[in-house]
């Protein structure tokens, strides 16, 4: 039998002792291997095809929702504003952006883009949260504000 | 005295093997499959977190995807791609030109002096990272010919408060 620990019983009995030591040296080497995956998505965001930035025409009303994000190294926080608002919390943002998406789309003009325009030092993580609460309000066109040009400076 | 000394009776205390070993062999079996062999392109790191990302489908649309991973702290940032560390943006800008330059990646249908690669780009930047360093990078993804960008953030855990 299979189970059986008697050497006696089979003249070709198997060595489980050094099977047992590779297997646990196996499941340590596993174990510590071992990663919880989080669970990661993505907003896609082309990049537009047109090289350059055109420059808005003098009499055109500007047609977009610009947040800002200011950097203060004070204290290490980020100033988030809409306009000339001060956003003191994350709801206060996604309704004003609410409000000023349905005057667009009231207006015939749902490709009205939410544009991001943050300061340097400003972390990705702030970034990202008015991304997410544009994205929340169901805006399909989110920009990146052009900043300086890093590669035209040398 | 030795009334039952005489009796030799031998005990058998002996461990049974067999039930750790059929365990073992479970735990093991659980660790291997869920052990991650392929080669590591996503660097560990702690991403933003939004609940409007669209999960990563695991069938692609058509094109191939680079991971870009921006890593680092304070104000030492640098890209790694497939594990080759590119602290100096000019390497950086070279080993990019050449990936969006492979052989079949180009679009059909550039304009004549403009190229642009089908090849998508998955931009795995840390929480803290300054956004100049993004904007860099996107702006020397732009010019080696990339525009698909996907930025890539963590699904908040629903039972975290």
């Amino acid at each position: 039998m299979a189970g059986s620990q008697d050497p006696n019983d089979n003249p070709v009995s198997i060595q489980v002792v050094p099977m047992v030591d590779i297997i646990f040296c196996l499941c340590v080497f596993f174990m510590c291997s071992m990663k919880f995956k989080e669970l990661e998505g993505k907003f896609e965001s082309w990049l537009p095809k047109d090289k350059g930035q055109s420059q808005p025409m003098q009499d055109t009303p500007i047609e977009e929702i610009r947040v800002a994000l200011f950097w203060n190294e004070a204290d290490r926080t980020t100033l988030r504003k809409f306009g000339n608002t001060k956003i003191t919390s994350d709801t206060q943002l996604q309704e004003l952006i609410r409000d000023a998406y349905a005057g667009w789309v009231r207006l015939g003009k749902p490709q009205t883009p939410a544009i991001i325009d943050a300061a340097e030092m400003v972390p990705w993580n702030e970034v990202v949260r008015v991304v997410n609460l544009a994205k929340r309000e169901k805006i399909e066109k989110i920009e990146f504000a052009a900043g300086k040009d890093y590669e035209a400076k040398k | 005295m030795s009334r039952f000394k005489s009796m030799d009776v031998e005990e058998n205390v002996g461990c049974n093997l067999i039930p750790m070993i059929d365990i073992m062999f479970l735990l093991l079996l659980f660790f291997m499959l869920s052990a991650d062999m392929t080669q590591r392109v996503a660097e560990d790191m702690k991403l933003p977190e939004a609940d409007q990302v669209k999960e990563d489908p695991k069938k692609k649309e058509g094109y191939e995807t680079t991971t870009v991973n921006l890593v680092g702290e304070l104000e030492n940032w640098h890209v790694v791609i497939a594990g080759h560390h590119y602290p100096d943006w000019e390497n950086l800008k070279i080993a990019l030109h050449e990936l969006a330059h492979q052989a079949g990646d180009e679009e059909a249908g550039n304009a004549p002096g403009t190229y642009f690669s089908t090849r998508a780009i998955q931009l795995r930047a840390g929480q803290e990272a300054p956004y100049k360093h993004v904007q860099r990078l996107i702006q020397i993804l732009s010019k080696s010919g990339f525009y698909k960008i996907e930025v890539v953030a963590t699904k908040p855990d629903p039972g975290k408060t």
